[in-house]
């Protein structure tokens, strides 16, 4: 912390640091200041270098833009924070943490800034009728004026409308600030971070470049992802991820929702892994709330949230088959799926929208039925997953496909805010299971798996080999689960006293994050969700130049992204 | 008793066309690989996984619009999803049917409050069978389309007595 401000101090840059109960170092700039800030806290030898999330917080004067930064070399976490006023100019930080494109785009829509200096500054997640500064007002004022609004643009023409313009745009010269201009990654040199452009060797001159439109309703998506390509024959010469078709304001709607209902919501937004999500809540409300959790509650949590790993990543790799051409992987895997799900519903009474993990434990305890299935289950898998490596990952034609395809290297990783399987597929060994351990992990055994080649592969290998070390988890959470109560006595109404907290977990697609504020209230101030899923899409973006149109597929899908999540 | 049910009006050996169309469309409703949200796992990929097995009644997914006969709206839609949903319904051939699956294409949901989110797909698509849950079990979509099944069969016979009274 006294590092920080030292460092803030030589850049001459005004701040103030403070530690802040729950959180942790915050510190707070001008808005003028926030890019000199940022650029002196990431080169100077605190490398605070990785941006976690980027968000803002509606104070009711201004809007607090925070940036969240962490070191991994000496562990540490930052929270710059730079109020900037309503409708003011924010100025992107893109070329400081190429992490920043999607997030920015965002917090200015739904706050209803004004995006300068970024290189795509349209509308994240709404169409145009829709208004900006949806998370701006306290409440969900007017909803229903604001919807007949929306509803009377709502233009069936407007995908032509979109793909003609981004056709105009890609012809304007790049550079101007209105159109949209290349994304960075095919400058090379731009950004200190960027990618460099493949060259095309089958391009002639003069010919025409096809854009095509793949989504919102593409079998190969997964959800509703739309990609528009620009193609010179095969090969993709610019792309762009458009999101937005599944946003559906959780993070608005949490600030109406009691603490014991936000899960509600969080279960929707990753919707293969909810309990994770309801776990980041619970943690972030409990850390606020001081609330002591007993260690049977924890050791339930580990077991739920490893047999809901399992559960998404199987999810993950039928599809992932299906997307590379092999149909039989996803009836085999969708075996064991049916089999997971019946002992989640069993324990927690729904298939798939859990609600199970509380602010001070669980829901309930595990039923005797549960543990005898967990075992069974963990028996066949034992076979299963080998079954499915030797059918999917041994495949010569699936490996053809996949290996050199799609490479992050680890500064790219980093700089892309990539987190869980995608960043231990490029070398970096970072899980936050055991760095940061929460609920019952620092009492397990396990290996944290990471491979070094950064393509598709080895994204894969990394998610198979974590389905085999989340079934070691699992035994060993039945064979140890402790006795005691399964809840602690939380009152009825949380209302947790004024604070701010972060907490995350390693869900399946990486680093979920929940930064919870409490106006003393039933009902949270702000609930920010970090989603990994929108962190890799944007990363799997930048990659598109320079691939075939197959390997954008393949690349896509070894992202694991959840659009629930990325659109929110 | 036995020529009756040779040479009846519902015999195999006089059956009407529509009557015949009317099978074939009942028995093999393909619906449109369309997922939205939570629901898309349930109702499309555990329904037509190996325990539910769609494909013994006939239901089947199709990837593309042209090819499909049912469209599963599995999950929220909202005001910048609903111009495709539209256009994916006008690409669909006749005769076509919707199922609303889940409580967010039915009346929205739990995000009904929110502005941005469409309350209920039958605002822009007409619906033939609304399944509620959040998210239905793969044995509720089942249901849905045994139900858009006698839906069909019942319409048909509508028509023919409607065409019988004509006398035709």
């Amino acid at each position: 912390m006294t590092a920080a401000k030292g460092v803030l101090q030589r850049a001459a840059v005004a701040a103030s640091v403070e530690t802040v109960e729950s959180l942790g170092a915050v510190c707070r700039v001008s808005a003028a200041d926030a890019r000199k800030a940022l650029v002196a806290l990431r080169d100077s030898d605190i490398s605070l270098g990785f941006l976690v999330d980027y968000f803002g917080i509606d104070t009711g004067e201004a809007v607090d833009i925070v940036y969240h930064l962490r070191s991994f070399a000496r562990d540490e976490e930052l929270f710059v924070k730079a109020a900037h006023d309503y409708g003011s100019v924010l100025t992107s930080v893109w070329d400081i943490f190429p992490a920043a494109l999607m997030p920015e785009r965002e917090t200015a829509e739904l706050f209803g800034l004004t995006l300068a200096g970024h290189p795509n500054p349209k509308r994240l997640l709404t169409t145009d009728g829709c208004p900006a500064y949806l998370l701006k007002s306290l409440e969900v004022r007017g909803a229903d004026e604001v919807r007949n609004r929306a509803a009377q643009h709502v233009d069936p023409t407007a995908l032509d409308r979109t793909v003609s313009s981004l056709a105009e745009s890609v012809a304007q010269e790049p550079g101007s600030a209105s159109g949209k201009t290349p994304l960075p990654v095919a400058e090379p040199g731009a950004a200190p971070l960027g990618l460099v452009r493949i060259p095309s060797g089958v391009d002639v001159e003069n010919s025409e470049h096809l854009i095509l439109n793949m989504g919102p309703q593409h079998p190969s998506t997964h959800g509703v992802l739309r990609l528009i390509l620009e193609l010179d024959g095969e090969e993709i010469v610019s792309g762009e991820a458009v999101i937005g078709y599944l946003h559906r304001g959780i993070e608005k709607l949490a600030e109406s929702r009691r603490y014991s209902a936000v899960a509600t919501l969080l279960d929707r937004a990753d919707y293969v892994s909810g309990i994770h999500s309801e776990l980041a809540f619970a943690l972030a409300t409990e850390k606020i709330a001081g609330i002591e959790v007993p260690r049977r509650a924890s050791y339930l949590r580990c077991l739920l949230g490893e047999l809901n790993r399992i559960a998404s990543h199987i999810t993950w790799y039928g599809p992932m088959g299906l997307d590379s051409g092999a149909m039989g992987q996803f009836l085999y895997t969708f075996r064991d799926r049916e089999a997971l799900l019946d002992i989640l519903e069993d324990i927690t009474g729904q298939r798939m929208m859990f609600n199970y993990v509380r602010p001070g434990g669980v829901l309930n305890d595990i039923t005797t039925t549960a543990e005898a299935k967990i075992r069974t289950f963990l028996d066949d898998f034992a076979i299963h997953v080998e079954e499915n490596a030797e059918l999917l990952m041994g495949n010569e034609i699936f490996q053809a496909r996949t290996q050199g395809v799609g490479v992050f290297d680890r500064k790219q990783a980093l700089g892309f805010g990539l987190t869980g399987a995608c960043l231990r597929g490029s070398g970096v060994d970072w899980d936050i299971r055991r760095d940061r351990p929460y609920a019952a992990y620092s009492e397990l055994e396990f290996d944290v798996p990471v491979a070094e080649q950064g393509d598709v592969y080895a994204r894969c290998q990394v998610r198979l080999e974590e389905m085999r070390q989340s079934a070691r988890m699992i035994r060993q959470c039945i064979d140890g689960l402790p006795e005691g109560e399964h809840t602690a006595k939380v009152a009825k109404v949380l209302r947790p006293p004024v604070g701010e907290s972060y907490a995350a977990v390693e869900s399946p697609r990486g680093e979920l994050g929940v930064h919870l504020v409490a106006d003393g209230t039933d009902l949270p101030y702000r609930m920010r969700y970090r989603p990994p899923a929108l962190y890799a899409l944007q990363a799997g973006e930048a990659l598109l130049p320079g691939l075939l149109i197959a390997d954008a597929v393949v690349l896509m899908g070894s992202m694991d992204l959840i659009l629930g999540e990325v659109d929110r | 008793m036995a020529l009756d049910k040779l040479t009846g009006e519902h015999s195999a050996l006089f059956i009407r066309s529509e009557q015949l169309f009317d099978v074939a469309r009942r028995k093999s409703l393909w619906y449109m690989a369309f997922g939205i949200a939570c629901c898309a796992i349930e109702g499309l990929m555990h329904a037509s996984g190996p325990r539910f097995d769609f494909d013994r009644m006939g239901v089947f997914f199709r990837a593309s619009p042209r090819q499909a006969d049912v469209m599963i709206v599995a999950g929220t839609v909202n005001w910048k999803m609903a111009p495709t949903v539209r256009r994916l319904y006008d690409e669909m051939p006749e005769p076509k049917w919707v199922v609303a699956m889940g409580a967010c294409a039915c009346t929205g949901g739990p995000f009904r409050e929110y502005p941005n989110v469409m309350m209920g797909v039958d605002k822009i698509v007409p619906v033939d069978v609304y399944i509620p849950g959040c998210p239905p079990r793969p044995e509720s979509v089942q249901y849905g389309f045994i139900v858009l099944m006698d839906k069909i069969k019942a319409k048909t016979e509508e028509r023919l007595a409607a065409a019988r009274h004509d006398g035709r």
